[in-house]
């Protein structure tokens, strides 16, 4: 525990030697050109929450991003802002939502120095320079990367942890190497039982590292993958360059960024970040009576269907058109989108939406539709997508403790006037 | 419905959101190679306000995360605090004397008193 006391006090001493120094440049008139996570006098985000605080700085000043909602400074957690999701089924690399666990996040990487190595039960012990895993063969795919915890800010009752609105997510092009086939090359020993993925950040305490496991099924599954590219560019730092695991169809917290270790077990994993976090109800929707505590549990895994409608915000005032042109986007969760449909007079009917270009069953999917709004006044639109696999969103917000999973109908109210 | 049955202003409306997105090209691929980077984080300067109970949050908290992570909470109660400064301490190992969980309860209960107007 002496080393995580001398860190966190050394870490302490800096901050506070800076906040003299920014004292005194204040009380000198200075203005200090550094960037800064918190910009003063630059106009807030205002997020659709269930309540307050709603506001949050924007900031373009991460590397690598333009401008993001800085729902935490440090570790960052940087939201996409929502009208992003109304430009195109792809979100650019630049936009992407960003989740750090620790504060000590890769500052560099040296891509000569980089290995991935491949370990614990396997035949043939790797460590991939990442020269060597650009030569393996490719694959490429559409996937929606989601935090657990999206759209945590609109539980009821509300609950502590990141207050996501709906941009804890992103749809990007994924290119890397099949993670089937790095472990037939390592050699996946009989017995073993699940594969364990470790990044390059470490906590600051003496805390587990962030790590997670997948079941060795779903491991050797031919959609996951261990990506080099994100929209055919290199990933940012800030989203886990070199390396991230891409789970299609999985929560991101099994999507571990800045991937260095690979590791076959064959016992059960018993690091924190599986054994004990990321825990849904086995009930349907990882729903429990708000207020729960005590419940089945199991790891948070596949993701549920979800649609958003993009062109129009909930609150906002229009001027009345004797018909509104919708346009969201939609995601089936692990499945692709079978069908997206409107409600405008709260869920009575339904209408077909017509769905855009499928460019694969794990990305976003552009839906459009138009309503006729024979008059003035409240107008309150619902979208909701049914996947391939039949799973459809709900009508009603589930709740459990963690705020994880949401994926109901999300209301639009306007006024037409 | 046929967009020819729109008003012109609601057809260009639809027209607009419904240009179909230019998909990355994935016959190309990434051609590489990967660049060595680094990561400059932007200053986090905020510190939680002047006085005993900024003092003792500022010693127990920022050394892992800034302010934001407390001050973009929902309004939680003492024991919804509580919780979260022993998930700090027991899982997350953060040196968080218990016995200034008291005064940091009490701390984190004033400064979070107004986020619901926030």
């Amino acid at each position: 525990m002496t080393h995580t006391v001398d860190r966190l006090d050394s870490l302490l001493a800096s901050r506070l030697a800076r906040r003299r120094l920014l004292g005194l440049a204040a009380a000198g008139g200075g203005l200090l050109a550094t960037a800064t996570a918190n910009p003063a006098g630059a106009a807030p985000a205002r997020l659709l929450l269930n309540g307050g605080p709603r506001l949050r700085p924007l900031s373009s000043a991460y590397p690598g991003k333009g401008e993001m909602i800085v729902q935490r400074a440090r570790p960052p957690l940087l939201e996409t802002p929502f009208e992003m999701f109304n430009e195109g089924v792809f979100t650019p690399n630049d936009r992407f939502y960003v989740r750090w666990h620790w504060g000590d996040i890769p500052a560099a990487v040296d891509t000569e120095a980089f290995r991935l190595g491949i370990s614990g039960a396997v035949r043939q012990p790797l460590s991939l320079s990442l020269a060597e895993l650009l030569k393996l063969p490719r694959m490429a795919l559409a996937a929606v990367n989601q935090c657990a915890g999206n759209s945590r800010g609109l539980f009821e009752p509300r609950l502590g942890g990141a207050q996501w609105s709906h941009g804890a997510m992103g749809n990007a092009l994924w290119e890397g190497v099949s993670l089937k086939s790095l472990l037939a090359r390592a050699g996946v020993k009989a017995g073993a039982l699940a594969v364990r993925f470790g990044g390059l950040d470490q906590p600051l305490t003496d805390a587990d590292p962030y790590a997670k496991s997948l079941p060795l099924e779903m491991a050797l599954t031919d959609d996951v993958m261990v990506a080099f590219a994100m929209n055919g560019e290199q990933l940012p730092l800030l989203n886990g360059f070199p390396l991230r695991l891409v789970v299609p169809g999985w929560y991101s917290t099994y999507w571990i960024k800045a991937l260095n270790q690979i590791e076959v077990l064959d016992s059960e994993d018993r690091n924190f970040w599986t054994a004990k976090a990321y825990k849904i109800p086995t009930a349907p929707f990882a729903h429990v009576a708000p207020g729960t505590a005590d419940f089945p549990s199991r790891p948070i895994s596949t993701m549920v269907p979800r649609s958003f409608l993009t062109n129009v915000r909930d609150g906002a005032s229009l001027p009345w058109q004797p018909a509104l042109a919708l346009s969201g986007i939609a995601f089936g969760g692990a499945a692709g989108v079978k069908a997206v449909e409107l409600s405008s007079d709260g869920g009575r009917s339904w209408q077909p939406a017509a769905l855009g270009p499928d460019e694969g069953r794990y990305g976003f999917r552009r839906f459009t539709h138009s309503v006729a709004t024979p008059a003035p006044g409240t107008l309150t639109l619902l979208s909701r997508c049914t996947a391939s696999d039949g799973a459809v969103q709900a009508m009603v917000p589930n709740w459990n403790p963690s705020g994880y999973q949401r994926g109901c109908v999300e209301p639009v109210q306007l006024v037409l006037a | 419905m046929r967009a020819s049955c729109l008003p012109i202003a609601a057809a260009l409306l639809m027209l607009g959101c419904t240009t179909a997105p230019v998909p990355p090209q994935r016959a190309t691929g990434f051609a590489g190679p990967l660049r060595a980077t680094t990561l400059e984080l932007p200053a986090d300067e905020e510190m939680f306000p002047e006085g005993p109970a900024g003092d003792l949050l500022n010693a127990n908290c920022l050394a892992c995360h800034s302010v934001s992570m407390v001050t973009t909470q929902p309004v939680l109660t003492g024991k919804q605090w509580q919780a979260n400064v022993e998930k700090m301490r027991s899982v997350f190992k953060a040196p968080i004397d218990p016995a200034d969980d008291a005064e940091l309860v009490r701390a984190l209960v004033a400064l979070n008193a107004d986020a619901g107007t926030r």
